[in-house]
């Protein structure tokens, strides 16, 4: 049995955490297998976009490679993982917004718009509808309330992590969910 | 009833950040208002949809291969004790002409940096386990080797997709990392502890891996 056999048989993260930080790429698999699902989740809410989410993850893991020795153990792995990519999502959305410093709605606001306004479905309280209503919000407005309602961070967090004003934080949580109870037809 | 509730004041009642007194008058208004209160009702059901949310979707399927391959190919780099795997990350380059333009920007960056590093050497740490860093970088020059080789195999094939002129700024940017590769080795066998030249070494590396991998990938594509 190797070392990160041993460390995965025995649940032990800690372990399987200080073998990949040591170069066994086997014992980061076992890391990745544990926490992929919860990255990918929060990557995927926050882009609305599973191609840019499957880009995010994979940095986010790469990055965790490269920076395990500083990993201490004072929060989960996961936990670790979760916030690594949250910071990925942030810091490749901001270069995005800047690139892209418009005056117009983008396609995503104009989805929002039509779909609030537009359709009334009938199965609308399915999990399904509202990923789908999260994924069609405006990209700031859909951070903050996947940041806020989904993750569970607070105003100031958010604040803090997004550049923003609490109060602009707010205004976008609301605006958030007006939206996507509209296009739950609530 | 008249003054409804306000779409801010619902939203913080839900949340928990209204003063007691604005929290007190909210709570006895929705009382007696049915609209206000049916409305609050329907945002507490939608953050409640929310916070329910599976925390866990699955990713692709091939998410893990993409990033052990990403791994791999910066692991050879992951030698020196303290020096971290690799920087290889995508999103580097985008298009042929950033790439052109980026081999230059590489090359005098690299030939810069080596020789800040290597007229920087620290007396004091020219003593540790010169012998265990040696072994490791020759561990490490060996996967090297391979995923160069690997790499400059499947340039050879996409060589005819490649214009002329990128081709020979890439050419020269690899030309200069393997100068700056082979003066950093240099360094290294004669300051084995140092770790400035060790990380620097690495990096170069990592570049000419990177570079590679971009090329092949673009041009590819």
């Amino acid at each position: 049995m190797t070392d990160s056999q041993a460390a995965s048989a025995t649940d032990d993260v800690a372990a399987l955490v200080a073998l990949a930080a040591r170069g066994d790429v086997n014992a980061f698999e076992r890391l990745y297998a544990r926490s992929a699902g919860r990255v990918y989740a929060v990557c995927v809410r926050m882009t609305g976009d599973p191609q840019r989410a499957k880009e995010y993850t994979h940095d986010a893991f790469v990055r965790a490679w490269e920076r395990l020795s500083t990993f201490r153990g004072e929060a989960a792995f996961e936990t670790w993982m979760h916030r690594l990519a949250v910071n990925v999502v942030l810091t490749a959305t901001r270069g995005d917004r800047r690139r892209e410093a418009r005056l117009v709605p983008t396609p995503d606001e104009k989805m929002a718009e039509t779909a609030a306004f537009g359709r009334p479905d009938r199965d609308v309280e399915t999990r399904i509808d509202l990923e789908r209503a999260i994924a069609a919000l405006p990209a700031r407005a859909r951070e903050v309330f996947v940041l806020h309602d989904v993750e569970g961070y607070r105003h100031e967090e958010i604040a803090d992590r997004l550049e923003l004003q609490a109060s602009s934080v707010r205004a976008q949580l609301h605006r958030a969910r007006q939206l996507i109870m509209r296009m739950l037809n609530r | 009833m008249t003054n409804h509730l306000t779409w801010e004041t619902l939203n913080d009642l839900v949340d928990g950040v209204l003063s007691a007194e604005a929290k007190a008058a909210a709570e006895a208004h929705a009382e007696a208002c049915a609209t206000c209160a049916t409305a609050l009702a329907e945002l507490r059901a939608t953050v409640s949809d929310a916070r329910a949310l599976p925390d866990r979707v699955s990713p692709p399927d091939e998410l893990w291969t993409d990033i052990r391959a990403t791994i791999e190919a910066s692991k050879v780099a992951h030698l020196p004790p303290g020096t971290s795997p690799g920087a290889a990350t995508r999103g580097w380059w985008v298009t042929p002409r950033q790439l052109a333009a980026a081999a230059v920007v590489l090359m005098v960056a690299t030939a810069s940096l080596t020789g800040v590093v290597m007229n920087s050497r620290s007396s004091s740490t020219m003593a540790a386990r010169p012998q265990a860093v040696t072994v490791a970088w020759q561990t490490s020059e060996k996967a090297f080797q391979e995923n160069v080789l690997q790499l400059r195999q499947q340039l050879e094939m996409l060589h005819d997709h490649l214009s002329p002129g990128t081709l020979v700024k890439v050419e020269r940017a690899l030309a200069t990392i393997d100068l700056a590769i082979a003066e950093g080795r240099e360094a290294l066998l004669r300051d084995p502890a140092n770790a400035a030249l060790s990380e620097l070494l690495a990096s170069n590396y990592r570049q000419k891996i990177e570079l590679l991998r971009r090329v092949t990938q673009l041009t590819s594509s």
